[in-house]
């Protein structure tokens, strides 16, 4: 008779452990076990330089590990471990001392680092191919669009948080004595991340940045991929080095100069750097990442203008670069230089180029100050004749000189923000900018104007009258209009005004948009009159 | 928080965070599916819509002054370039142009005509529009403005641009004016298919004269008014000035058939453009409202 085979094969395997006693195969299988055990550990020992299975089981469960040397030797051996400290005081890391600011822009600059460089994979430094790549980047390339947000995104990041960090080592005190030079090496950094977010934002040679030969985009490249970032890093090491090693971070001052002895040895016991502080950074990287990876994917699309067109120089910046147009914009030294030349006959204001003095010498004669910031202080405490203390009570004039110097950069960055147009170019922009700009505020997606988000299909042809709300309407483009007239009696010059939206099918698939406002001459050289154009595809895509 | 409670947390964050690399990379490319093809065309479409609004933006400030506001062409200064025989490969051709379309746009923007094609018909040349020649165009901006023209490539109207040949062939029936009225210039020679034409409809069809005057108030009342005066909106910057349809010895100049052949075809060297794309019947019943404007048959 014929077997069935699968049959057959199934006695044949149980008749191989027929072979063992019940002894021997107890012990194969506790071989079996052991192995694939030692296999797993040594892995897990490799991977973690020296973490057993059980150690990480009881770093898992929160309990002691076994040996109480064991993170000692993970130090000894592992070269990323090796660079932080073994220990910190525990208060110079409560969170709301130092809000991590330092630590998220190391984090983000990483970020920079990794997008960046896979960036340059796509990306053509030449005047001809750098908006044709940064376009092939953002439709073609998977993930480009992507890509192309988490660069711009953790820049802004990384200088929001650099801006940070060197307010709160400022207010509380955090850069006497030791310090110092740790300092020095911030502020320069911040210089380097700063001019480095302005040139990035040149490179795709868009028309969101009025400065600048498009000629020289190999240079900008080479400063924004090399020599900043190279000289960023060099400056980095030297940085934390010191607070890693050197001095630490500091304490909150009221603990480091209590009276009570006990409350400075309490702010100063030891949290060990592994598995405590590396638990939390672990988990403020994590969190960091998730929240800068889902505003990249949901929220922010980096914007891309027309190419750059020199008979168009934009007049819109950046929000970091607000304060610098504010700067330029004032009169603030060529009186004093018309002083000067009235009372001492020196004439510096007969060649007087706000461009360069105001906004060349000064950015440097502060960036030097603010470098000097921690020297002036000690000669301020020494011609006091006090010990430099970090108290609050101690530096009101310190504080408060750094409430100024803010309270200065942000009126400057509101005067960036104004503009020198007439009313009715003023108006016109708000609703049809040139093109999708920056917002204000950091962060925030970019600004395509109303018509534009309102989309092709929504804009019926004809000639429509801006008129005062009526009824609700659900017509968008009916509240569109009624909007635009809300917000043009809100011009003061524009209150009589008549504004008409003029739409008109220009090619296929192409629509022109003009916007024609009239008003009653009020003087001889006012036309009266103000009429801008866009223009808008079916397939554009601004909703 | 305890230490399990931070990795906890910490894990949580990383499966977000991967997740949502992923759903990102489903969606766009690490899979070549028809949806993900779709998504990136629909990208690379939008890229392209935006390049022709910038092509039409740079078109209007630096071309139009020559070529006219729609390529129509100015009188002896500039050749129209919405005709037909510039994105069909006829003009290439004759000047031995072996490239795409693309390509002979693209090199007569950035270098310019170094000398004129024909100076005795148009007085000015074509400068090199590319800022590394010369001009102040970048390389994008150009890129931008061979695709607004390319736009216009599907419905260029024929035209000779170059007057070699007189294209209206003068056909036997001629429009005809009314008895003691001269034709309108436009008129004079009309030739097939618009010669002769009539209207299907009568001039005093009630429900026609309602539907000629919605398409009126779409298309043609932003130029020539809300009454026909020529006094719209858009009137004041346009030279010459539209026509006044109210105007009973104006329209007397424009027999039926002329009158269907102007809103066909548009005016060369004024704003009216072709409406040809309506279709037959909306240009008869537009023309039917227009013509009780001013009373005349």
């Amino acid at each position: 008779m014929f077997r069935r085979p699968d049959r057959q094969r199934s006695r044949w395997r149980v008749g191989i452990t027929q072979f063992l006693s019940a002894q021997s195969r107890a012990r194969l299988r506790h071989q079996t076990q052991q192995t694939l055990w030692h296999i797993a550990d040594h892995l897990t020992r490799a991977v973690t330089a020296g973490l057993s299975l059980d150690d990480v089981g009881a770093l898992l469960r929160g309990d002691a590990p076994a040996d109480s040397e064991v993170y000692d030797r993970v130090r000894a051996r592992a070269f990323w471990m090796h660079l932080r400290p073994r220990a910190y005081y525990q208060s110079s890391i409560k969170f709301s001392h130092t809000f991590g600011f330092g630590f998220f822009s190391v984090l983000f600059a990483l970020v920079q680092l990794v997008t960046g460089t896979l960036l340059m994979f796509f990306y053509e430094p030449s005047p001809a191919r750098a908006y044709t790549s940064v376009v092939h980047l953002v439709t073609q390339v998977p993930l480009g669009q992507l890509l192309r947000d988490l660069h711009y995104l953790s820049a802004q990041l990384l200088l929001l948080f650099v801006g940070l960090h060197l307010l709160r080592v400022y207010f509380t005190g955090a850069f006497k004595q030791q310090r110092r030079l740790t300092w020095v090496t911030g502020v320069l950094l911040l210089v380097l991340v700063w001019l480095g977010a302005l040139i990035g934002s040149r490179l795709p040679l868009d028309q969101t940045v009025g400065w600048g030969d498009p000629a020289a985009v190999l240079l900008y490249y080479l400063l924004h991929t090399g020599i900043l970032p190279g000289a960023g890093l060099l400056l980095l090491i030297v940085h934390y080095y010191r607070v890693a090693r050197v001095h630490g971070i500091s304490l909150p001052a009221s603990e480091e100069e209590s009276s009570d002895a006990r409350v400075r040895e309490q702010a100063r016991t030891p949290v060990p750097y592994l598995p405590t502080v590396w638990a939390r950074e672990v988990m403020w990287s994590a969190l960091a990442l998730a929240v800068l990876v889902v505003l990249a994917a949901f929220v922010v699309d980096v914007p891309l203008a027309p190419p750059f067109d020199p008979a168009r120089v934009s007049d819109q910046a950046p929000w970091f670069f607000l304060w610098w147009r504010g700067l330029v914009n004032l009169p603030i030294l060529s009186p004093i230089f018309i002083g000067l030349r009235d009372t001492t006959g020196i004439d510096l204001a007969q060649s007087y180029d706000a461009v360069f003095w105001q906004g060349w010498v000064m950015p440097i004669v502060f960036t030097l100050f603010l470098l000097a910031v921690p020297y002036l202080d000690a000669l301020w405490d020494t011609a006091r004749q006090r010990a430099p203390s970090r108290l609050g009570g101690h530096r009101k004039l310190s504080i408060a000189l750094g409430v100024f110097t803010l309270g200065v950069f942000i009126a400057l960055s509101y005067v960036g923000t104004l503009s020198s147009r007439e009313p009715a170019e003023a108006f016109a922009r708000e609703f049809l900018p040139d093109h999708c700009g920056h917002s204000l505020l950091p962060l925030l997606p970019p600004e395509c104007g109303e018509v534009r988000r309102l989309g092709y299909d929504n804009l019926p042809t004809g000639t429509f009258e801006l008129a005062p709300p009526t009824v609700p309407s659900t017509d968008r483009f009916e509240n569109l209009l009624a909007k635009m007239y809300v917000r043009m009696q809100t011009y003061t010059d524009l209150a009589d005004a008549r504004g008409v939206l003029l739409i008109e099918e220009w090619q296929a698939n192409l629509k022109k948009i003009t916007l024609r406002l009239t008003w009653t001459p009020r003087a001889l050289n006012d036309a009266g009159r103000f009429e801008k154009s866009i223009y808008l595809h079916r397939d554009a895509l601004y909703e | 928080m305890s230490i399990p409670q931070k990795l906890f947390v910490a894990v949580i964050a990383i499966v977000l965070l991967c997740s949502v690399l992923a759903l990102i990379a489903w969606g766009d490319g690490a899979t070549d599916t028809p949806e993900v093809l779709a998504a990136r065309a629909q990208r690379a479409r939008a890229y392209a819509g935006r390049a022709i609004e910038t092509g039409a933006e740079l078109y209007s400030r630096d071309c139009a002054p020559c070529h006219g506001a729609r390529g129509e062409g100015v009188a002896a200064v500039a050749p129209a370039i919405r005709r037909k025989d510039l994105f069909d490969g006829q003009r290439a051709r004759e000047v031995r142009w072996n490239g795409s379309i693309e390509t002979f746009l693209q090199i007569t923007l950035r270098a310019g005509r170094p000398i004129p094609s024909r100076p005795d018909l148009y007085s000015a040349r074509m400068p090199a529009w590319d800022s590394e020649l010369g001009g102040t165009l970048s390389a994008g901006a150009i890129d931008a403005l061979v695709a607004f023209l390319l736009n216009w490539g599907a419905d260029a109207p024929v035209v000779n641009a170059w007057n070699i040949v007189p294209v209206p062939t003068r056909t036997p029936t001629p429009a005809t004016p009314a008895p003691g009225v001269a034709l309108a210039r436009v008129c004079v020679g009309l030739s097939a298919p618009y010669a002769g034409k009539q209207s299907p409809y009568r001039l005093d069809d009630k429900t026609i004269l309602a539907q000629g005057k919605q398409i009126y108030d779409d298309k043609c009342a932003a130029c020539h008014g809300a009454s026909g005066k020529g006094d719209g909106p858009a009137a004041a910057v346009l030279n010459p000035r539209p026509a006044n349809l109210t105007d009973k010895n104006f329209m007397q100049t424009l027999p039926v058939d002329c009158h269907f052949f102007v809103i066909a075809e548009g005016v060369r060297g004024t704003a009216m453009p072709p409406w040809k794309s309506l279709g037959e019947e909306t240009i008869w019943k537009v023309l039917v409202y227009t013509r009780s404007l001013s009373g005349v048959p």
